[in-house]
């Protein structure tokens, strides 16, 4: 209960901070739902001319990009520094989170807060209300799939970001790395076989993020139900792993800043 | 647009000689500056990587479903060929907007401005830099995977170079784009939401994902009313084609949309220098 207080302190903090500058918050929310729904338009043009490919439709890939929109979205709004963490880790900053008592992988990825998540997040569930017609419990579902969706995000952030302590700099790699599983997560499961499919269930987590959510909202399936969650404690452990493992190897940046 | 008078000689030829002298400097110099970093320009090139290697399965599966040897006028090969060519363009882009609002809003550019040479030189000679380098990489990234994945399409010398030097002209319609929305920070706070619509909405009408050729009539029409289908469609879809047919269609509104979007930011630069004021400090 501590830690849900600890972090709902942080959040709060970090959107009274981005409220601070309302246009700047209001810019940044307004142009990644733009963003998103370009790839909307994206889709409506392609499904126009094809109204089927391999069994896919238009409204399944909607269902697809507002999981994944709602779930990074989330990701990025709560936990933001899972995503800047390499640069951190470079520029040795971690000193600051090591010498408080609280468990420093959380306070390092709920320390900020990046404001166009909640334009995803916003456009995530504008469409899944307005474009795919739920049932009141399909969107307890959406609700539930999406925060286990936007969990693994972020420990697949925390993971890429770790890379950090032994490669030095890593920023764009793990940028790389997150896009990529964006990239696979946002385009129908059924264009993917073999050893990329196996990729996309273990490396590169897009089979967690969105292929079996998806498949959940479609049709509730309790083994998959119990792949998803075994896949995301999966995720956490190897992040929290990778993150103390590299921490022995973390040196200080000497850097004297202050925190207002 | 700074003074150079002094610098460059007489008359507007040898103003027009200086500033090609300082765009060459400062494009030789970043030049050196990406080869020196080209394991960076390489890493972006994985990003590329997937998304041609997503776009080809997406693209393959449709061919399949439809049952189909040309869609659009496109085999599946042409089609595979045309996003490298569109995707070589679009993740060349420099996305300069964010240091011209940066030095905006710090105040830096009261400093750029001073400078011998010009502020928006300085910026063309670094952008075409990074873009060339980044545009060469990117095509032989995309073209390897593509002759890996659906072989070699033939391509005609003429329409190649003509093709080649359609996207010059289009990366310059860019810069002048961006370095517009770049100085929309003299009026709004923060431009990057604005650059980030206008890729977007570059991308998509601009018939990066699907080729102009197979959209809907209505947004079809529209999007060739646009500039961003000169820019990003047009050169992919002459380098595929076989002749020069609609050159001259390509070259007139690119030139056109150049034109008009030079005088534009043009203008709204002598506006926003005007209101560049030095805070000391």
């Amino acid at each position: 209960m501590n830690v849900v207080r600890f972090t709902g302190a942080y959040v709060w903090a970090n959107l009274r901070i981005a409220l601070a500058y309302r246009a700047a918050f209001f810019s940044a929310v307004l142009g990644m739902v733009i963003n998103d729904a370009i790839w909307v338009v994206f889709w409506w043009l392609f499904f126009t001319r094809f109204p089927s490919v391999d069994g896919y439709g238009f409204r399944d890939i909607v269902i697809v990009w507002s999981i994944c929109a709602t779930a990074f979205g989330l990701a990025v709004g709560l936990a933001g520094g899972a995503f800047t963490l390499a640069s951190r880790i470079a520029r040795g900053e971690l000193d600051f989170y090591l010498v408080l008592p609280k468990p420093v992988i959380l306070h390092l990825v709920v320390s900020r807060m990046d404001t166009s998540g909640w334009g995803d997040a916003l456009f995530g569930v504008a469409v899944f209300a307005f474009l795919a017609s739920p049932t009141p419990m399909d969107a307890v579902a959406f609700v539930g799939l999406s925060l286990i969706a936007a969990t693994i995000f972020v420990s697949y952030a925390i993971a890429v970001n770790s890379l950090a302590f032994w490669t030095g700099r890593a920023e764009t790699l793990s940028d790389q790395l997150i896009f990529g599983l964006i990239t696979f997560a946002t385009y129908p499961e059924k264009l993917f076989t073999g050893a990329v499919k196996v990729v996309l269930y273990t490396v590169v987590p897009a089979g967690f993020v969105a292929y079996i959510p998806v498949s959940l909202l479609h049709e509730w399936d309790r083994g998959w139900a119990l792949v998803l969650l075994v896949g995301t404690i999966g995720s956490i452990s190897v992040a929290v792993t990778t993150f103390t493992v590299g921490l022995r190897r973390y040196q200080s940046g000497n850097l004297t800043a202050m925190r207002a | 647009m700074t003074s150079v008078r002094g610098h460059g000689g007489r008359g507007v030829v040898g103003i027009a000689a200086y500033r090609m002298r300082v765009i060459q400097a400062y494009f030789v110099v970043h030049l050196r500056d990406q080869m020196a970093y080209l394991g960076e320009v390489a890493l972006g090139g994985i990003i590329l990587a997937v998304f041609l290697f997503v776009l080809t399965q997406l693209w393959q599966a449709t061919f399949r479903f439809q049952g189909a040897d040309t869609l659009g006028g496109y085999t599946l090969a042409q089609v595979i060929w045309y996003l490298v060519l569109t995707e070589a363009f679009i993740t060349s882009r420099v996305a300069f907007a964010r240091k011209i609002d940066t030095d905006v809003r710090t105040g830096d550019l009261a400093y750029a401005l001073v400078r011998p040479g010009g502020y928006v030189s300085a910026h063309f000679g670094a952008y075409l830099a990074e873009r060339l380098v980044r545009f060469a990489f990117a095509l032989l990234v995309g073209g390897v995977l593509a002759l890996l994945s659906v072989g070699p399409v033939p391509v005609g010398p003429v329409p190649l170079l003509v093709g080649l030097a359609a996207s010059l002209v289009a990366m310059l319609l860019d810069f002048v784009m961006v370095l517009g929305i770049g100085l929309g920070a003299f009026w709004i706070e923060d431009t990057s939401s604005i650059y980030l619509i206008y890729t977007r909405v570059s991308m998509i009408l601009g018939g990066l994902l699907i080729p102009i050729d197979l959209f809907p009539d209505t947004v079809g029409a529209i999007a060739r009313a646009l500039p961003f289908a000169a820019m990003i469609h047009g050169p992919a879809r002459l380098v595929l084609s076989s002749g020069l047919a609609d050159v001259s269609g390509l070259f007139t509104m690119l030139g056109g949309s150049l034109a008009l979007a030079g005088g534009l930011v043009w203008w709204e630069y002598g506006v926003a220098r005007r209101r560049v004021t030095a805070q000391g400090g």
